[in-house]
């Protein structure tokens, strides 16, 4: 990505470049921003096809909305993030509207294991917990414990207090703790 | 443990998974990348393409840009716009010019000008009736 790893310009200035037709604007942009856009998508959704519409129709969106994007209101990154999770929420209703049979089955672990990458085994184990907490405690642990975002941020995103992002993370990882419990030994872990 | 309870030993155990997350990153296919491009530059061509319509729709003069070209321009604009405001000037004075109309009539000094164009014609009366 030598366009991305020349750039140092923030994104809300790529923006205002981008708006104005700049190609190589879009191209930074775009190598810059849709790992993180797809990773979270994949994150909330665990599965790949489902994770990579969502990522485009959120940078479809930011790419529509750039001529009109208001600097100092939000970082593009945070406006992201919401826009991400909303669509996530979306994708996840239909799965609930539609037929069982026809739900996307989650990521298979069998080539990593194949390969020996315990640590790819750790991550999906989280992912299948994460799938299993409510959407809104899913989405804070996610920002707070993989994106790293701070409790203030994350509270922007999800349109809440910082109380309430404590109170979610708080319930999310002890949910996740009971449900890793027991894979704790069988994933090299042996700490509790 | 209990369901209230996260012991910092739980912390740790979480941030190993939460560890093992953020290194295997899922990275965004090829083809994602491809799309998400291709989805920019078409909004990029999109947007220009816009203003040049709105430049068109811009570039249509309006009513009084046509009024003006109609009569000429800007200083035939201004001619008629001066004697709209000599117009309005008449007409706010024009009790007074009734007065001077009055007095001007009751002077005398019209009949100077009071011509018999046809004096033959009161003749030719004259004798029919005399002969008559």
């Amino acid at each position: 990505m030598p366009f991305d790893a020349h750039s140092d310009e923030a994104d809300h200035v790529l923006l205002r470049r981008f708006a104005t037709g700049d190609a190589v604007a879009a191209r930074i942009l775009t190598l810059r921003l849709t790992p993180m856009v797809f990773a979270h998508a994949f994150r909330l959704l665990g599965n790949r096809a489902e994770a990579e519409d969502v990522a485009q129709e959120a940078l479809l969106r930011l790419w529509r909305i750039a001529p009109d994007w208001r600097e100092g209101e939000a970082k593009v990154t945070t406006w992201l993030y919401r826009v991400t999770a909303n669509l996530a929420t979306d994708q996840l209703r239909k799965r609930r509207s539609v037929a069982l049979d026809t739900v996307p089955e989650p990521e298979d672990s069998a080539p990593s294991a194949a390969e020996g990458m315990q640590e790819v085994a750790r991550s999906e184990a989280l992912s299948a917990a994460l799938a299993d907490l409510p959407e809104r405690q899913r989405q804070a642990v996610v920002l707070r414990h993989i994106e790293g975002l701070g409790n203030p941020e994350i509270a922007g995103i999800m349109d809440i207090s910082a109380e309430a992002v404590e109170s979610l993370i708080a319930r999310g990882k002890r949910a996740l703790t009971q449900a890793l419990a027991g894979r704790r030994a069988d994933l090299g872990y042996y700490n509790d | 443990m209990t369901d209230q309870t996260q012991r910092p030993q739980d912390d740790d155990a979480l941030e190993a998974f939460f560890a093992a997350a953020k290194r295997t990153t899922p990275a965004p296919s090829d083809a994602l990348l491809a799309k998400v491009m291709a989805d920019a530059l078409a909004a990029q061509e999109a947007r220009q393409q816009a203003p040049a319509r709105q430049r068109q729709q811009a570039a249509r003069p309006g009513v009084l840009a046509q009024l003006r070209d109609a009569l000429g321009g800007w200083p035939a604009f201004g001619g008629l716009a001066a004697a709209g405001v000599m117009g309005l000037a008449v007409g706010l004075v024009a009790p007074l010019g009734q007065d001077g109309l009055a007095l001007f009539a009751q002077s005398g000094v019209g009949d100077a000008y009071l011509v018999d164009l046809m004096p033959e014609l009161d003749f030719d009366i004259a004798v029919e009736l005399n002969e008559g």
